[in-house]
């Protein structure tokens, strides 16, 4: 079976899910039997051949060119592609980041692939491919099925460990000339930091959608303060523009690993949990029983934060 | 600026209950709402066309079972602003990303517009992929998770929201796809009497079969089940009255937290 795995460069590094990927295409090709390629397209991918060199990965393919620098899914889907039907396999990951999300899709309608995006699992079943979904925000899982024996799965971040033991990989490198298509990269903007750092603390007490109001969002800072910990969140808040995007937990923004992750009114969207599962202790508040942040809670309290959280702050005074 | 915005009702869920097939949810006790993200697709095109002009058509696909939430999701867009509200109707066939991208490309080809618009991601299937492949299937560029939007020239100028809070600033020309992350602008909230008079407003109902024939065999995408997962929920379960467990949520805390 040939497995090939897209790549990706984030703010000047190989990206954290591109081990992921590289992971779940090592289970595949350790179940199946087969090649595993890594496909990376950049300005200058050749600086990351070293850290790529990766027990498991067979071939490593290097796109270089300058209009690459900046991503955009029409050069990128077309390079990656060029290179991939040289392959021809059977199943493609990509990681489901925003540039996965992007450029999956390209890739995918290029090739002739069918995509099932946001893949938990995946699995070669007779008829074809086979992938578990987590669907309606962690509280369905579904399966899909294509037929025939060719892919293309995105997968999120987060679901799975990295794969990262140094070894000998073949490397090809490979200067690819780009014509642009309709769409114009122009810079990528970094945020501005004006804030305090959430990954450096012991304990967050962080408040999603469930928190209701301003007032409980006071609340919720003195309870943070009163532990020596600080305020985050999860995504609503920051849209409300109740916090800054400083403050976001979530494999797309922040990943967290306190000792204490305290959580108001946060259903657990999978972006959310992926950014925080780590933590040592989860102690989750929601009115919500079905919540899939308890799930993965070590204390799971069903209470609606309005009644509960003025008077556990009296509590904790005492 | 002619603006056509793609919206999906999608159930509040707390208790999921599956039908008897095992690959589809039961919706008789569920109320639809129109997916988060498409409000802000949906608001941003009310915004464009107040600034620039122009008009916006709100454009659905809905199962004729949920009919009364659909109508009352295009009714609320109107007193919101939109224009115009068609509703492809279909029944009795479950239809993914690929079939609706079909349906879609092959109604809104006969349609003049600068700008499709629709949420980054639903809240129910979560697949984002419709855009995407509508793009594909028009032959339009496209980019997603889309975070501001302003005309430059003859192109207009936005910005994706990437991880950790970087934004890339691109160019793309019209016509296009975006597809629109939470948190680019403010969602309106129509008052209640723009709504009940929005009421009077006609829907435009599409029968899908009026489009494509069997939408159902463009299905690439099989639902071969769907099902709630396990649960071992929190290893700790706390539920009572608030006076009652506070003191104990207070101990718990006070147990882990590091002094």
């Amino acid at each position: 079976m040939e497995i090939v795995c897209v790549g990706e460069i984030f703010n000047g590094d190989v990206s954290g899910s591109t081990y992921e990927a590289l992971y779940l295409g090592n289970k595949i090709k350790m179940e199946n039997g087969g090649k595993l390629t890594l496909i990376l397209a950049g300005k200058d991918p050749e600086q990351f051949s070293k850290k790529l060199s990766i027990k498991g990965l067979d071939n490593l393919i290097l796109l270089s060119d300058p209009s690459l620098e900046i991503y955009d899914n029409e050069s990128y889907s077309s390079a990656v592609s060029n290179e991939i039907k040289e392959i021809s396999p059977d199943v493609i990951i990509v990681p489901y980041t925003s540039q996965g999300m992007d450029l999956a899709p390209s890739i995918a309608h290029l090739l002739g692939f069918p995509i099932i995006t946001y893949c938990e699992s995946i699995k070669f079943s007779g008829n074809g491919w086979l992938a578990t979904r987590v669907i309606y925000g962690g509280k369905l899982r579904e399966e899909v099925e294509v037929e025939g024996n060719k892919v293309l799965i995105t997968i999120r971040p987060g679901d799975f460990p990295p794969l990262r033991e140094e070894a000998q990989t073949n490397i090809i490198k490979k200067n690819v000339s780009i014509s642009r298509g309709r769409i114009k990269p122009i810079e990528i903007i970094k945020p501005a930091l004006e804030d305090i750092d959430i990954t450096k603390f012991d304990v967050l007490v962080s408040v999603g959608r469930g928190i209701g109001s301003k007032e409980n969002l006071e609340i919720a800072e003195e309870l943070a303060k009163m532990l020596n910990g600080a305020l985050s969140c999860s995504r609503p808040i920051v849209d409300m523009g109740w916090l800054p995007k400083t403050r976001q937990v979530g494999s797309s923004a922040k990943t967290v690993k306190p000792k204490v992750y305290i959580a108001l009114g946060i259903s657990g969207a999978t972006n959310h949990i992926n950014g925080m599962k780590n933590s040592n202790t989860i102690i989750s508040i929601n009115k919500d029983p079905f919540a899939p942040i308890f799930e993965i809670s070590h204390y799971g309290i069903v209470a609606d934060i309005n009644d509960l959280l003025p008077l556990l702050l009296e509590e904790l005074k005492k | 600026m002619e603006i056509i915005v793609l919206i999906k009702a999608t159930p509040v869920l707390e208790e999921a209950k599956i039908s008897e097939d095992g690959k589809s949810l039961d919706t008789s006790e569920l109320k639809f709402f129109i997916n988060e993200t498409d409000t802000y697709a949906l608001e941003e095109a009310i915004l464009k066309k107040e600034k620039y002009g122009g008009k916006v058509t709100v454009v659905t696909i809905a199962d004729s079972s949920i009919e009364n939430d659909v109508n009352e999701m295009i009714w609320e867009s109107y007193a919101k602003g939109a224009d115009d509200g068609i509703f492809i109707e279909y029944s009795n066939v479950y239809l993914d990303p690929y079939a609706k991208a079909k349906i879609l490309s092959d109604f809104l080809k006969k349609l003049k517009f600068d700008l499709i618009l629709l949420g980054a991601q639903s809240t129910d299937t979560s697949y984002s992929l419709l855009g995407q492949l509508l793009a594909k299937s028009l032959d339009l560029p496209y980019t997603t998770l889309v975070s501001s939007i302003e005309p430059s020239g003859n192109v207009l100028r936005v910005v994706r929201e990437l991880e950790e809070g970087l934004q890339e600033v691109l160019e793309i020309p019209t016509p296009s796809i975006l597809t629109i992350q939470s948190g680019i602008n403010t969602p309106r909230y129509p008052p209640f009497v723009k709504i009940r008079n929005a009421k009077t407003r006609p829907i435009k109902k599409v029968p899908v079969e009026s489009i494509v024939n069997d939408p159902g065999q463009y299905v690439k995408l099989k639902r071969v089940r769907l099902y709630i997962p396990p649960s071992k929920g929190a290893a700790n379960i706390i539920k009572g009255e608030p006076e009652e467990i506070a003191p104990k949520v207070a101990e718990i805390i006070k147990s882990v937290v590091p002094r």
